[in-house]
């Protein structure tokens, strides 16, 4: 008896098929190669990605999202923020390529967050293809793209949300748009009203959902609307009086930040759940600093990535005097950031969070001697005609 | 008097007697290791190979049939194959070079939480275990990792690490010299629920 086999009886295996004997079922049936992608920086340079040697044109999917938009940062005109855009989810599968060859992609930067500004719009996402643009022009049976989440606008009264990415501007057969962010709010025109919640990022379960809007009533300030839930989750709450919006849930039902009372940051999402992160309650006294936004959480689908909920907006301080209620982000991949709130001075608004691709496929079968794959001394393990075998 | 005093001796020989009996014919309880660690002692091993991981690109192996992934250093690759007896496969972790480790999965239907240093003995009286240590696997659940003298499979001292979960054995197998490979892939194991 070979140790091989002395090993294997050992394992239970022996009695069952002894040596040389032959397995039943196919191979690779029951596994899954998941390559997670959050980097420009890529295996063969930048913005280049080298296909596996097990690649399998047949069994494959790639998903795409879009970055989020940053929350506009309100300065002390006063000007509100409005919540960034979530980015936009597509998905192909079954793309032809050939191992050993380079794909070309890009990950969208998330949007970049200025104080008296408004927010910077998320990057587009897109895989196998020179450019978004390209990606729109050669079409979904060669490529996958997901627009990115524009960034909160900044103004008096009501700044808008940035619009998420939408469906409509991606590439690919399963397709799904990313929310847009709240207002602001300052009705009044003191500044200190609530800041938008952030848009919450697509994902496969569906569209990213709204961010909730600052406080629409003419209170001498307000707390800051909730972000959206990612992949088909809520969306969030208008913030309301000093409180903030609570964030949306996620798709599960749950796991959106709680809103802050007068004088309370807005609470996170959940984590996992894709919750939207909570509002930023306003100040509690005459002279205290607004309250910031919660960050939103993720939707862990991908090992330990997945979509974003959106960032809850800034709360207003006591009648504009004082700074600062900034915008939450994101904990996931593709939420927006939430919008300020900065009274006399000037804030950010939150970042925008960065888009992902996700390349799963399953390994092609493998024929001949796997001697040449693996080492294994005591023994051989051989796939012949589609089967493992062990001599 | 005497009597009574060649009665009591005799019944405390008696006494002795049963109490050897009973300590040597009573079900041993297994012999418990000290407190599960949440990590693997294979890390540590001086000269031991390194493995790398790719920042902002991560390769997963995700079972399809199981609720568990992890993560791939630099450079492997993991592929499941089908094997005897029905339900049981085995996952070879590789480099281009063919180092690696093996994963067997087999049905064990009624076993665990815990698999012990017993239950190692039990399933394979050859192996010659070293340095056993208690490994959580899950909550409430603990393994055991081992170093053997030889496997059978590598013909060399291996590093092994064998847990239940879920009604399947798990047997974690590589050379002493990719030890470290086991506590990377350890370290970003996820069971998903």
């Amino acid at each position: 008896m070979s140790h091989i086999a002395k090993y294997v009886s050992l394992s239970v295996l022996l009695p069952a098929f002894g040596l040389g004997a032959f397995l039943s079922a196919p191979i690779g049936a029951f596994a899954a190669t998941v390559i997670v992608i959050t980097s420009n920086t890529g295996t063969c340079g930048a913005n280049c990605w080298t296909v596996p040697s097990d690649w399998n044109s047949s069994a494959n999917t790639i998903e795409v999202i879009g970055g989020g938009g940053a929350g506009g940062g309100g300065d002390g005109s006063p000007t509100m923020g409005g919540g960034g855009g979530g980015g936009a989810y597509a998905s192909i599968s079954n793309l032809s390529l050939t191992p050993g060859t380079s794909v070309t992609y890009a990950v969208g930067a998330g949007g970049t967050p200025a104080a008296g500004a408004a927010g910077g719009a998320g990057g587009d996402t897109w895989f196998h293809a020179a450019s978004m643009a390209n990606c729109v022009s050669i079409g979904a049976g060669f490529c996958a793209a997901a627009k990115g989440g524009a960034g909160g606008s900044i103004g008096s009264s009501q700044p808008a949300g940035g619009v998420g990415g939408q469906a409509g501007s991606s590439v690919g057969t399963t397709k799904y748009s990313g929310g847009t962010g709240g207002s602001g709010s300052d009705l009044d025109g003191n500044g200190s009203d609530g800041g938008g919640g952030g848009g919450g990022a697509a994902g496969p379960n569906g569209a990213g959902k709204d961010g909730g809007t600052g406080q629409l009533l003419t209170a001498s300030q307000g707390g800051g609307g909730g972000g959206g839930g990612a992949n088909n989750g809520a969306a969030g709450n208008p913030g309301v009086n000093n409180t903030g919006g609570a964030g949306g849930n996620g798709r599960g039902g749950a796991g959106g930040g709680a809103g802050g009372t007068s004088g309370n940051d807005g609470a996170d999402g959940a984590a996992g759940t894709g919750g939207g992160g909570g509002g930023g309650g306003s100040t509690d006294s005459t002279s205290g600093p607004g309250k910031n936004g919660g960050n939103g959480a993720q939707d862990t689908i991908w090992a330990t990535a997945g979509p974003g909920g959106g960032g809850g907006g800034g709360g207003g301080p006591n009648d504009g005097t004082v700074a600062n209620g900034l915008g939450g982000t994101s904990n996931g991949y593709g939420g927006g950031g939430g919008g300020s709130t900065p009274g006399n001075t000037s804030a950010n608004g939150g970042a925008g969070s960065q888009g992902i691709i996700i390349v799963s496929y399953t390994p092609s079968v493998a024929s001949g001697p796997i001697s040449s794959l693996f080492k294994i001394l005591g023994g051989r393990l051989l796939i012949q005609g589609g089967r493992l075998l062990i001599q | 008097m005497d009597r009574w005093q060649i009665t009591g001796g005799a019944a405390a020989v008696m006494a002795a007697a049963l109490l050897v009996l009973w300590i040597t014919a009573a079900p041993r309880p297994p012999v418990p290791l000290p407190t599960a660690s949440s990590t693997v002692p294979f890390a540590f091993s001086p000269g031991m190979q390194t493995f790398n991981m790719q920042q902002g690109i991560e390769t997963w192996y995700r079972d399809d049939r199981r609720p568990f992934l992890f993560r791939l250093p630099q450079g492997f690759s993991a592929k499941s194959y089908p094997i005897a007896p029905a339900g049981a496969e085995a996952v070879l972790v590789a480099d281009d070079e063919g180092d690696g480790l093996v994963i067997l999965i087999t049905p064990a239907p009624g076993a665990g939480p815990d698999l012990t240093v017993q239950d190692v003995a039990s399933l394979d009286p050859h192996f010659v275990q070293n340095g056993a240590v208690a490994v959580e696997i899950a909550p409430g659940a603990a393994g055991v990792a081992f170093t053997a003298e030889e496997d059978p499979l590598w013909q060399q001292p291996a590093a092994e690490l064998w847990f239940y979960y879920r009604g399947d054995r798990y047997q974690i197998s590589a050379p002493a010299a990719d030890a470290g490979l086991i506590d990377f892939i350890w370290n970003a194991w996820i069971w998903q629920e």
